[in-house]
């Protein structure tokens, strides 16, 4: 192909950043009630809108981004984050209208830390409790999602079957996260209304035209069907044309009845995004013979599908299979935990808030250190409640803050990256804190060694006495057990090296 | 000196082992080699700084004692397994009374259970009146940075903002079809029955003018009232205890 001859000045813009810089993002609106009472228009943003830039501290200094003008330098100086985000390069006014982008790239930068896989969400099948530390190797990426009896696991949205980039034609099924058409469960009445006149009714022709087609194939395979169990040579297919329009009333009122068929076509037509089963469906009822009809498992049925890739282009991992490893204990069971914010209390029937590099989560579920619940038992007592999660803290400096593990992340259909949080294990924890300086583990004393001294007594009388009082223990106890120190050899913390030095 | 009889010195003994000691403070009752007398003390193990001088050794204060060496329990009078009785009497004596004490310690906790129930609810008082600052209900996903957890910007989440979106859009109403719907007509109106302007209500001018046009007939009909709400809506106020269904 010809080179289009380019001129210097046209070669010059072309190649500067501000021709490279990428469209906004649109702005998505959120359907809850608090987002439109109580707003902010200087609150950071679930998402970027606009690419983020920074410059080098040469041109920086001179107040050079490579945009049409040169920024401030007293303020784009004064900061450790030189980071831009321009909304206009040239307004009105002929200043360049442009903010701080540290928010939105330092969060980014955070996320990429905690170095955890993006999944598809798990709303729509049944799931075992993967955020409970017992179930935390369920790492099985879910193949079969046909059934109900699907594999629970949780399932990188980089899979072959999920990851859709590039929309052809034979890009069927309804697992694509992409489609002209809304989700019909998300529109408010008014938007709804507006589709209606807008998009949907100037299609009836189209689809008429469609379901004439549909008629005619439906008729070419019962009449083929007849002819083969007779015998008889094929006869030719029925012209969609020569349906008479009795037979297509008929048809059409035979579809209006037949919900499940309906909605597969329209859905197929308008391109709507998934919905969920509808009220009273049965899988197995005989109405299904064709092979068009197909029930939609779509993971995005049931709250819509996301407004982007289902990654969001945060986080490029597609599997949570990695050993941690530190330079002195070697390979980690658990992940190094992320030191989070318990950003709000408990209140009601709320539960409490996490901020996990950034990013609101919600406490895990289940029996954890974050539920307290005061139980009977000998074991309640020497679990403490962590702190900031029943009521404020007040007396940590800096806020009330806790270790925890986040295993993945999705984007909910706002936008919104939600990140899974599991509570952290309690070396991995110790280890952590051992990193930040707060504690010391590694000693270099030797090896205490000692073994456990058999009892003199005679042994059915001390296990009698035992018995009672672990009899009373289970009835009676609110106060912590004295607790034997293990003495064994193997596995005990002394063994391995814990136990602080006994001299310095 | 009256004489000692042997039912005073056998009542002496029984009172003994169980450390209770009379009020009076005749030294009759006395054992010489006691010190200050104390006062009388409610526990049955045996006090054990008694001299013992103080403590004859009679048949009845031995069957009365509960730390009995020969104690015999029922268990023990079906099954006589091996010869050692008394370690095993023992143990399991000490065991009992450890089970004694829990049970005392376990009442003394339920006063305690009150205390920490009070610091409970104290500390959650304290707790929403500061999180008073903090007005912000955070979503699942919010991205937050340093500046949205200062002052200036909680501030901007106490208000309620005016309305932004133009409701008569948003849900695909027609106004002009709803002029008996006196809750939407209260929606727009103030309590003096005079119609909101834009500003508050959000409308865009088209949607404002078509619902004035629908107030205003209906109050030009006579089914709603020009200076004030409609009384079906102000019935709570004036009747709050009365069942709506009479």
């Amino acid at each position: 192909m010809g080179a289009r001859t380019v001129s210097p000045g046209g070669a010059l813009l072309r190649s500067s950043r501000m021709f490279s810089m990428p469209r906004p993002l649109p702005e998505i609106s959120s359907i809850s009630s608090d987002s439109t009472m109580h707003k902010s228009n200087t609150a950071t943003r679930p998402f970027p809108q606009y690419q983020s830039i920074t410059s080098p501290l040469a041109s920086r200094e001179k107040g050079d981004w490579g945009i049409k003008r040169p920024l401030p330098i007293k303020q784009t100086m004064a900061t450790t984050t030189p980071l831009v985000r321009v909304k206009q390069f040239d307004t009105i006014e002929k200043i360049t209208d442009y903010n701080s982008a540290a928010d939105h790239s330092l969060s980014l930068e955070k996320f990429g830390e905690m170095r955890i896989a993006m999944t598809i969400p798990q709303e729509g099948r049944d799931r075992r409790d993967i955020s409970s530390r017992a179930n935390r190797y369920i790492i099985d990426g879910g193949k079969d999602t046909s059934g109900p009896a699907s594999n629970p696991g949780l399932k990188s949205v980089f899979e072959e079957d999920m990851d859709f980039t590039a929309m052809s034609a034979d890009s069927a099924g309804d697992n694509r996260w992409k489609f002209t058409g809304p989700w019909l469960a998300r529109m408010s009445e008014g938007d709804f209304i507006k589709y209606l006149d807008k998009h949907v009714r100037p299609k009836r022709a189209e689809f008429r035209t469609l379901l004439r087609g549909l008629l005619a194939a439906q008729m070419t395979d019962r009449q083929n069907a007849e002819a083969r169990e007779a015998g008889k040579p094929l006869p030719p297919p029925v012209n969609p044309k020569d349906i008479t329009e009795e037979d297509f009333t008929k048809y059409l009122r035979r579809l209006r009845h037949d919900r499940p068929v309906l909605y597969s076509v329209i859905s197929k037509f308008l391109d709507l995004a998934p919905l969920g089963m509808p009220v009273g469906f049965k899988a197995n009822s005989g109405i299904f013979f064709d092979d068009d009809v197909q029930v939609s498992r779509s993971p995005y049925g049931k709250s819509g599908p996301p407004p982007s890739h289902p990654s969001a282009g945060i986080s490029y991992l597609r599997t949570n299979a990695v050993l941690d490893n530190h330079p002195v204990y070697g390979p980690q069971a658990d992940k190094t935990p992320i030191l989070s914010r318990i950003i709000s209390p408990r209140q009601g029937a709320t539960p409490a808030k996490l901020g996990v590099g950034g990013f609101v989560a919600t406490v895990p579920a289940g029996d954890n250190d974050f539920n307290y619940r005061p139980t009977r038992g000998g074991r309640s007592a020497s679990r403490k409640a962590i702190s900031g999660v029943s009521h404020l803290d007040l007396s940590t400096y800096g806020g009330a803050k806790a270790y925890v593990e986040p295993y993945t992340a999705t984007v909910n259909p706002e936008g919104k990256v939600v990140v899974k949080v599991r509570e952290a294990g309690a070396e991995a924890q110790i280890i952590a804190k051992e990193a930040r300086g707060l504690t010391s583990i590694y000693n270099d004393s030797p090896l205490k060694r000692s073994l456990l001294s058999a009892p003199e007594q005679d042994a059915g009388q001390e296990a009698s006495a035992r018995r009672l009082e672990r009899v009373a223990e289970e009835v009676f106890s609110e106060e912590p057990l004295d607790s034997v120190p293990e003495k064994d050899i193997v596995s005990s913390s002394s063994s391995y090296g814990l136990d602080p030095p006994t001299e310095r | 000196m009256p004489p000692r009889l042997p039912m005073l010195a056998a009542l002496r003994g029984a009172a003994q082992p169980l450390g209770l000691r009379a009020f009076s403070t005749s030294p009759a009752l006395f054992a010489p080699g006691d010190g200050h007398p104390t006062s009388p003390s409610f526990s049955s193990t045996p006090s054990s700084s008694s001299s013992p001088a103080a403590k004859p050794r009679s048949s009845t204060s031995s069957l009365l004692s509960l730390n009995r060496p020969n104690r015999r329990t029922p268990r023990q009078a079906q099954k006589p397994k091996d010869g050692s009785n008394d370690d095993r009497a023992s143990t399991k004596v000490d065991a009992m009374t450890r089970m004694l004490n829990r049970y005392k310690n376990k009442a003394r906790g339920e006063s305690s259970n009150m205390q920490t129930a009070h610091e409970y609810l104290r500390q959650q008082k304290i707790s929403s009146d500061y999180m008073r600052e903090m007005p912000r209900r955070w979503e699942l996903g919010d991205v937050y940075s340093p500046h949205d957890l200062s002052p200036a910007e909680m501030s901007k989440y106490r208000r309620r903002q005016t309305r932004q979106t133009d409701v008569i859009d948003l849900l695909g109403i027609r106004p002009q079809d709803n002029y008996t719907n006196f809750s939407m007509i209260h929606e727009f109106t103030n309590r003096t029955g005079q119609i909101l302007p834009a500003v508050k209500t959000g409308l865009r001018p088209v949607n404002q003018r078509k619902l004035s046009k629908m107030i205003r007939r209906a109050v030009g009909m006579g089914i709603y009232p020009s200076v004030h709400a409609h009384p079906e809506l102000l019935r709570k106020q004036f009747f709050p205890h009365v069942d709506q269904d009479i």
